[in-house]
C-alpha cells in the first residue's frame, strides 16, 4: 500500500512564475501603449524612449553595483524557490497508510476530546513537531489525567506525537 | 495541480531565476569594471539611432510584448482553474469480455460511503490510474464531533471493499482529512473555544 501520494501544497516555484507572469503581462500592456503613442493614435511620449534616454550616458558606480546586486539576489531567491520541495500539508497516520490528517485536524480532534471531558471548562490544542499540547481549564486536579486519557483515545492510531496536557485552575463560584 | 505541471513550474522558475542572476551579475561586473573591454559609461546612441528610431521598432516590441503577455495569461489561467481532465478509465479484459471502469465514478462512490461511515464531511473523490494501480483520492473535512479510531476503521473498511472489488493491491484508498476552513482561521489566531456548561 505504498502507492499513496503525499499530499503537498503548491511549490514556491509556482508563485515565482506567477510573479514573472504578471511582469510579462505588464510589459505587454506597456509595449502596446508605446505602439499607440508612436503611431500617433494616442498622445504622449513612448516610455521606451524615456528608458533609453535615461540609461544613455549612465556611468558605473555604487548605485549600479547596488542595483545589480539587488537583481542578482532576486534571481537567487527565485532559483532557491525553484529547488525547494513542496510543503507537506498532511501527516500520514500510524495505524493505516491510507489516512492523512492535517495538523489543524489533529488539533481539532484533541481539542474536542478535551472539551468533552467532564470538569473541563475550556480547552485548546496545538500540534507541534513531536508533541500535541492541550491546554485545559478545569476545576479539579484529576481533570488533567482525564483529559489526557480522552485525548489519547481520540488520537489512537492517528499520531505518534507525545500528548502533553497543561491544566489551568478555574475558580468555580 | 498535476505533477507534470509542477515540474514545468520548477523548470520555468529555475530558468527565470538563472536569467535574473545572470542579468544582475552582468550589471555588477560592469559596475566594478571586471571586464576591461566594457566602457564605464553606457553608450546607447547607436542603438537609439539604428533601432529605436526606426519605423518597425514599436511594432516589433509590441508584438514581443503581446506574445509574452498572452503566454503569461494562459499560464495564469491554467493555474487558477485547472483544465478539466477526462475521466480515468481502467481496462480489464478476460475471456468473458472487456470491462471499462470509470474510476472517477468509483472514487465518488467511495467518498460518499466514507462520508456516511466516518465522522467526516464534504468528501470529494477523484480516481487516478497510477501505473496500473488505481488510486482513490478522497479529500474531506473533519466533523466537529469526531474521533481518530472511527476514521481509521472507515478507511480500512473502504480499503477492504476495494480489495474485494478490484483484487488485492490493485486499488488504494487514500483519505486526506483537513480541518474546516473556519477552524483553520481560529487555529491561526490562536484563540480557544470557550465552553459553557
Amino acid at each position: 500500500m505504498s502507492r499513496s501520494r503525499v499530499p503537498t501544497a503548491r511549490p514556491l516555484a509556482t508563485r515565482v512564475v506567477a510573479v514573472y507572469g504578471l511582469l510579462g503581462i505588464a510589459l505587454g500592456v506597456v509595449t502596446v501603449r508605446d505602439l499607440a503613442v508612436a503611431r500617433g493614435w494616442s498622445a504622449g511620449t513612448p516610455w521606451y524612449e524615456n528608458a533609453v534616454n535615461g540609461l544613455d550616458g549612465l556611468t558605473s558606480g555604487g548605485a549600479t553595483t547596488a542595483a545589480g546586486t539587488v537583481i542578482g539576489v532576486i534571481g537567487l531567491v527565485a532559483l532557491i524557490c525553484a529547488l525547494l520541495p513542496a510543503r507537506r500539508t498532511h501527516d500520514r497516520t500510524d495505524a493505516t497508510p491510507g489516512l492523512w490528517l492535517s495538523r489543524p485536524a489533529i488539533a481539532m480532534l484533541a481539542e474536542r476530546a478535551a472539551e468533552r471531558t467532564p470538569g473541563v471548562y475550556e480547552a485548546s490544542a496545538t500540534v507541534h513537531r513531536r508533541r500535541v499540547v492541550v491546554k485545559a481549564a478545569g476545576a479539579d486536579e484529576e481533570a488533567a489525567t482525564r483529559v489526557e486519557d480522552a485525548v489519547r483515545r481520540a488520537l489512537d492510531g492517528v499520531t505518534g506525537r507525545r500528548i502533553v496536557v497543561k491544566r489551568t485552575e478555574v475558580e468555580v463560584p | 495541480m498535476r505533477r507534470h505541471g509542477r515540474v514545468t513550474d520548477r523548470m520555468l522558475a529555475a530558468l527565470l531565476g538563472l536569467l535574473t542572476v545572470a542579468a544582475g551579475a552582468i550589471v555588477v561586473a560592469w559596475s566594478l569594471g571586471l571586464v576591461p573591454q566594457w566602457s564605464s559609461t553606457l553608450d546607447l546612441s547607436r542603438f537609439s539611432g539604428s533601432v529605436v528610431d526606426t519605423e518597425w521598432w514599436p511594432w516589433m516590441s509590441a508584438g514581443v510584448g503581446v506574445l509574452l503577455a498572452l503566454l503569461a495569461l494562459v499560464w495564469l489561467l491554467r493555474r487558477a482553474q485547472p483544465v478539466p481532465r477526462p475521466p480515468a478509465l481502467s481496462r480489464a479484459s478476460t475471456d468473458a469480455g472487456a470491462v471499462r471502469v470509470d474510476l472517477d465514478a468509483v472514487a465518488q462512490a467511495v467518498a460518499r460511503r466514507l462520508e456516511a461511515g466516518a465522522p467526516i464531511s464534504s468528501a470529494r473523490g477523484k480516481g487516478v490510474d497510477s501505473r496500473g494501480v488505481f488510486l482513490v483520492d478522497v479529500r474531506a473535512s473533519i466533523d466537529e464531533i469526531s474521533d481518530g479510531p472511527a476514521i481509521i476503521r472507515a478507511v480500512e473498511r473502504a480499503q477492504q471493499e476495494l480489495d474485494d472489488s478490484f483484487g488485492e493491491g490493485r486499488a488504494v484508498c487514500q483519505l486526506v482529512v483537513s480541518a474546516p476552513g473556519r477552524w483553520r482561521s481560529i487555529v491561526r489566531r490562536g484563540s480557544a473555544t470557550p465552553r459553557v456548561h
